[in-house]
């Protein structure tokens, strides 16, 4: 079971415990679940109960629906390629399979070489990488729109993310995942990459 | 503009849906196009409350909300194929608030500890047992100071030339490392793994300490 799901399963399982008129406390119910959960499990329910049912539906501004619907579009566009029966390939896969570098492929897309790699790893928000960088991976890397979406959305390879120690204590933090705009500006990118990619940065 | 629809309203349409996808997919059915089309409405109706819900959280940016409707999505995509999921058919609008509230949870602890991570590193952060702020922990110049920074100049300088003793290979990730840059990124200039990367710190930094062992005897 997914890691996520099981903190929704035992959150719904406490809800129907309360609706059914048994009153049980947080820590009477978490003291049940395995004692690797507990903590976070009860900081969780104690979340979710104090935020309450949702109310409010959010009124978008054109922008603000626009960016949902690329996300919707996103979710669409690589459930389409699943249901195509392709096997889902991740980024680094796809341009392996193209016999191509991180740095020739970043130059042929005119895009900082430190981003694409941090896109390959998995810590850019992928909600916000750009409809026209979709796009243009999918000519270089001769594929669809929908398996570079599915890729987007597929694990990153698992030795890219490993967090390193090193024998003298030096502990690498975990990258941290940061919108395709901040890790635009934060690979240093050259006044040519900038000015190809100033369109799709706030 | 006030929407028209309550959440119970759309729960209720969302239900029936939910549980006719369910029946399919968990009974090894396929996802027809009639399903798709189901899985898609279930979507549309609850976009405006995941995303009301998500701006009740000014610390997330558009971007942020965004990434709590993708994931929002996606977990359900998931669920809605997990034979240990019927919760989700009968309590539709609590799985919903639950799973939202869960990655609000993931995201936020995320952010606050990447927080906490950078203000750790200030001149003013507290430190230690007594709340002292770092700069008032740094010692000022003391002649004992002054020793301890010549020894450690000379081993540097004896580090430096037993470095200088390596093979090139060898050599190159060592001084990356002491740069500071991160294996992963010394694994991508190099064209290796980054587990690899590690293999060659480790073996290298026990040469080294051969050599500066032999040294010292």
């Amino acid at each position: 079971m997914e890691e996520r799901s099981y903190f929704i399963e035992a959150a719904l399982r406490y809800e129907t415990l309360i609706e059914a008129g048994q009153m049980l406390g947080l820590d009477a119910f978490v003291i049940q679940e395995p004692e690797a959960t507990r903590a976070e499990l009860r900081a969780f329910l104690e979340f979710n109960l104090t935020h309450g049912e949702l109310d409010e539906p959010a009124v978008l501004t054109v922008d603000q629906a626009a960016r949902a619907d690329h996300v919707i579009a996103l979710v669409r566009g690589a459930w389409q390629h699943e249901l195509s029966g392709t096997p889902v390939q991740n980024l680094t896969q796809l341009r392996q399979a193209r016999q191509l570098t991180v740095g020739r492929l970043a130059r042929q897309l005119t895009l900082p070489v430190d981003l694409l790699a941090r896109l390959e790893r998995g810590k850019v928000l992928v909600a916000s990488v750009p409809n026209r960088l979709v796009e243009q991976l999918a000519q270089m890397l001769h594929a669809s729109t929908s398996a570079i979406q599915a890729a987007l959305l597929a694990p990153p390879p698992t030795t890219a993310t490993s967090r390193l120690s090193a024998v003298d204590g030096i502990v690498e933090g975990e990258e941290p995942l940061v919108s395709f705009a901040r890790a635009f500006a934060a690979s240093e990118p050259t006044d040519e990459e900038q000015a190809a990619w100033a369109a799709d940065l706030p | 503009m006030k929407l028209q629809h309550s959440w119970y309203d759309v729960v209720v349409a969302c239900q029936e849906r939910v549980q006719r996808i369910r029946a399919s997919l968990t009974s090894g059915g396929t996802l027809t196009l009639e399903l798709q089309a189901d899985r898609e409405a279930v979507i549309l109706a609850i976009r405006n409350w995941v995303l009301g819900r998500a701006k009740h959280f000014p610390e997330l940016d558009e971007d942020g909300v965004s990434e709590v409707l993708l994931k929002t999505i996606q977990q359900l995509d998931r669920d809605l194929r997990s034979p240990g999921f019927g919760s989700m058919e009968s309590m539709f609008g609590s799985y919903v608030k639950t799973t939202v509230h869960r990655i609000l949870f993931e995201i936020l602890g995320k952010n606050k500890e990447q927080r906490t991570l950078s203000a750790s590193e200030r001149l003013d952060a507290q430190v230690g047992k007594g709340g002292l702020a770092r700069h008032e922990v740094i010692e000022d110049v003391t002649p004992e100071r002054l020793a301890d920074e010549y020894r450690e100049e000379q081993l540097h300088a004896r580090l430096h030339a037993a470095i200088a003793q390596l093979p090139p290979h060898d050599r190159e990730v060592i001084n990356l490392r002491l740069q500071g840059v991160p294996s992963i990124e010394i694994a991508r200039r190099m064209n290796l793994s980054p587990v690899n990367i590690t293999r060659i710190y480790n073996r290298v930094v026990e040469r080294l300490r051969q050599i500066l062992t032999v040294e010292e005897h």
